[in-house]
């Protein structure tokens, strides 16, 4: 059962964490700044938005649609969003990519989705400071809200986890899942509202914000982050409800299709 | 108590014409045929007992491989019962089991972890499979995708034997690594198998799993071809591989001198004698090309001079598979002296006793002018035989010795 996979992780929490720590390593391999660019990437790219949005476009959007700095709306939308695309696309071709260790019986397959899950998640965590520190500069006081932060980013590893099994899986029988994963990402990204408010949807497409959890995950986290509000339960429940689903079907895939995998990469 | 059990075990892959016939297949199974059916093992049946050895012989695509994987649990069977008491390590593909961006220590923490290592033994495991393995410290700390074929099976070898499980199973060990290294190898399975471990052996070497290994299973076409004590067993599949040899020997041996093929020798000469037929007898006349050392051998040749040949010069050599060239005797460094001939004749050589210690070998038969500069014709490394042995001991051959030790001191 699920529950033993995730037994199975915590007693093997020393090899998952060669895993992450590897990977982690691996991203700035080579490079003078190492570790650095995992917080100078975010900086960078708040500098490029707030140059972009607040100089040159000088968008201006009203207070009451609770955006009070553009670059740092679109910002707080764009982590969580950038974890979950990264998590996925690189689980999906992992399994083939990596078929010397999928090959030896023994070796548990699905650590090779669930690391990149748990690192692309670690990878956000320096976006985030580099997001709260901008927040806390630029005069909105930190609230209290941020605690239930840990919590959100829980549930978004769980929904992670769900989709880079589902897809890691996929992937090994049907080897187009690449490029129509490619395509239904950018698909997936616009029709988040991570670069517009979700109030502006037009009420007949409301469904698509509903059973979409990453319009959840988004609204949560500016919740939280930028208006010192606690999230709206439905959207939470929505959240939490659609993760553990998208977790079980993953795993449903995986361990079914597992002993396949041998026959087929 | 039975360590591997086996009965009526098949495994036969899938081929796909189109990729999306694998997904239907895959969701709805059994629905339509959407493919062709690769049987790699049929219906095997075999025991092996805790603490034998089994060795797995049979030519290329025979189904050694396939049946290793389902021992080690990297395939899973498509029907049929495998009970396998204990946990398996092994060495089949170089490399499988080891992530090529991580170096040798990532990986070894790795595989120790996969075989259930206990954790606050890991380092310890880790330092007995580097001084195993002999890689330098700096060759440890890169990535072992810059590693060469030798270094990667001399750190997967070392990891196999060291993570401590019931069963080890090898595939082809002898295939890559130094001689030094291969030594060392054989003598750790050696002494794993002293140590009352079951041990799984694939090799084409033949004499060394012969010796190593008390029981031998031979696949033909992925079934068991015969299984039980590994003498009789891999002795009839030599028998095998040389009657098919003779077989192709023979074949080449009706075309003519310039189109024949090079296989393990090859032929060559003037042609103004051919050598029509070369035959390797027992001590009984019987022809056979299996002998024990210390056994007499005679090879007898049959050869024609198409014109008169005065003196001319006979010799007889063996080489060793390996190429090692072991003996070369002749008529002129023995000082015989020869007539004339023409017609048919035939000359024969007789070893009161071969010397020479397990293996492959070669005879070469030649036929030289009077000087020894050109040969009439010469079938280099043409006719095997193979030698077993009772004789414990490395090296080429055995001399028949004494020892003396003198337990006094020397001054």
């Amino acid at each position: 059962m699920i529950i033993d996979r995730f037994r199975y992780y915590f007693r093997k929490k020393d090899l998952l964490l060669v895993f992450i720590r590897k990977d982690l390593k691996s991203r700035y391999a080579g490079s003078y700044l190492g570790i650095f660019w995992s917080v100078l990437n975010p900086l960078l790219m708040l500098l490029t938005f707030t140059f972009v949005f607040s100089v040159i476009l000088k968008i201006e959007f009203h207070a009451q649609q609770g955006i009070l700095n553009y670059a740092l709306y679109v910002f707080c939308g764009m982590l969580p969003w950038l974890a979950i695309q990264e998590s996925i696309s690189r689980s999906t071709s992992s399994l083939i990519e990596n078929a010397s260790l999928v090959k030896q019986a023994h070796f548990p397959a699905s650590i090779l989705p669930t690391h990149l899950a748990i690192a692309g998640v670690i990878n956000e965590f320096f976006g985030l400071l580099v997001l709260i520190i901008a927040v806390a500069v630029s005069s909105y006081h930190l609230s209290p809200h941020l605690l239930l932060l840990p919590l959100v980013i829980l549930l978004q590893i769980i929904f992670t986890l769900g989709l880079c099994w589902f897809l890691a899986a996929l992937n090994v029988f049907f080897r187009d899942t690449v490029p129509f994963l490619n395509v239904g990402m950018m698909i997936w990204m616009f029709v988040t509202p991570i670069f517009y408010p979700s109030s502006t949807y037009p009420p007949k497409l409301e469904f698509l914000l509903v059973f979409n959890p990453l319009a959840h995950l988004v609204d949560i986290y500016r919740e939280l982050i930028l208006n010192n509000h606690w999230p709206q339960t439905a959207s939470l429940a929505g959240l939490a409800l659609m993760s553990v689903a998208v977790c079980g079907a993953g795993y449903f895939l995986f361990s079914r299709s597992q002993p396949r995998f041998n026959d087929l990469i | 108590m039975t360590a591997i059990r086996v009965s009526q075990l098949s495994k036969s892959y899938k081929l796909y014409s189109k990729p999306y016939h694998r997904l239907l297949d895959f969701l709805w199974p059994g629905k339509g045929t959407y493919s062709t059916v690769i049987q790699a093992l049929k219906n095997i049946d075999l025991e092996v007992e805790e603490g034998q050895t089994l060795a797995v012989v049979g030519d290329n695509g025979a189904g050694k491989t396939t049946f290793l994987k389902l021992l080690s649990g990297s395939v899973i069977p498509t029907s049929g019962v495998l009970k396998i008491k204990g946990t398996v390590a092994g060495i089949l593909d170089l490399g499988v089991g080891f992530h090529p961006g991580f170096n040798a220590w990532e990986n070894l923490r790795m595989s120790c972890s996969i075989h259930n290592v206990e954790e606050r033994k890991i380092p310890e495991k880790i330092g007995q499979i580097i001084e195993f393995a002999e890689l330098s410290p700096e060759i440890l700390n890169r990535p072992i995708s810059t590693y060469s074929a030798g270094m990667l099976m001399r750190l997967a070898f070392a990891a196999s034997i060291n993570v401590d499980a019931d069963i080890l199973v090898i595939d082809e060990i002898l295939a890559v690594g130094d001689q030094y290294f291969q030594r060392k190898c054989i003598e750790k399975i050696k002494q794993i198998v002293r140590s009352r471990k079951t041990v799984v052996i694939a090799s084409h070497s033949l004499h060394l799993v012969k010796n190593l290994c008390e029981k031998a299973v031979w696949f033909e076409a992925g079934m068991i071809k015969a299984f039980g004590p590994a003498g009789p067993v891999i002795d009839s599949y030599i028998e095998k591989i040389n009657s098919r040899e003779r077989t192709m020997l023979s074949a080449s041996a009706e075309t003519p001198v310039a189109e024949k093929p090079k296989l393990t020798g090859f032929v060559e000469g003037t042609g103004e004698a051919r050598i029509q037929k070369v035959t390797i007898r027992d001590r009984h006349g019987n022809e056979t090309s299996r002998f024990r050392t210390g056994d007499p051998m005679i090879v007898e040749v049959e050869f024609e001079a198409f014109k008169p040949v005065t003196s001319p010069i006979f010799g007889v050599a063996i080489h060793r598979k390996d190429g090692i060239y072991c003996c070369g005797p002749n008529t002129m460094y023995d000082g015989y002296t020869t007539g004339v001939f023409t017609g048919r004749h035939v000359f024969a050589i007789r070893y009161e006793q071969v010397p020479l210690l397990a293996g492959d070998y070669f005879f070469s038969v030649a036929i030289y002018d009077r000087e020894h500069v050109y040969p009439f014709d010469w079938h280099n490394q043409l006719y095997q035989f193979s030698v077993t042995t009772d004789c414990r001991g490395d090296g080429l051959v055995h001399i028949p010795h004494a020892w003396t030790i003198d337990e006094k001191k020397i001054g």
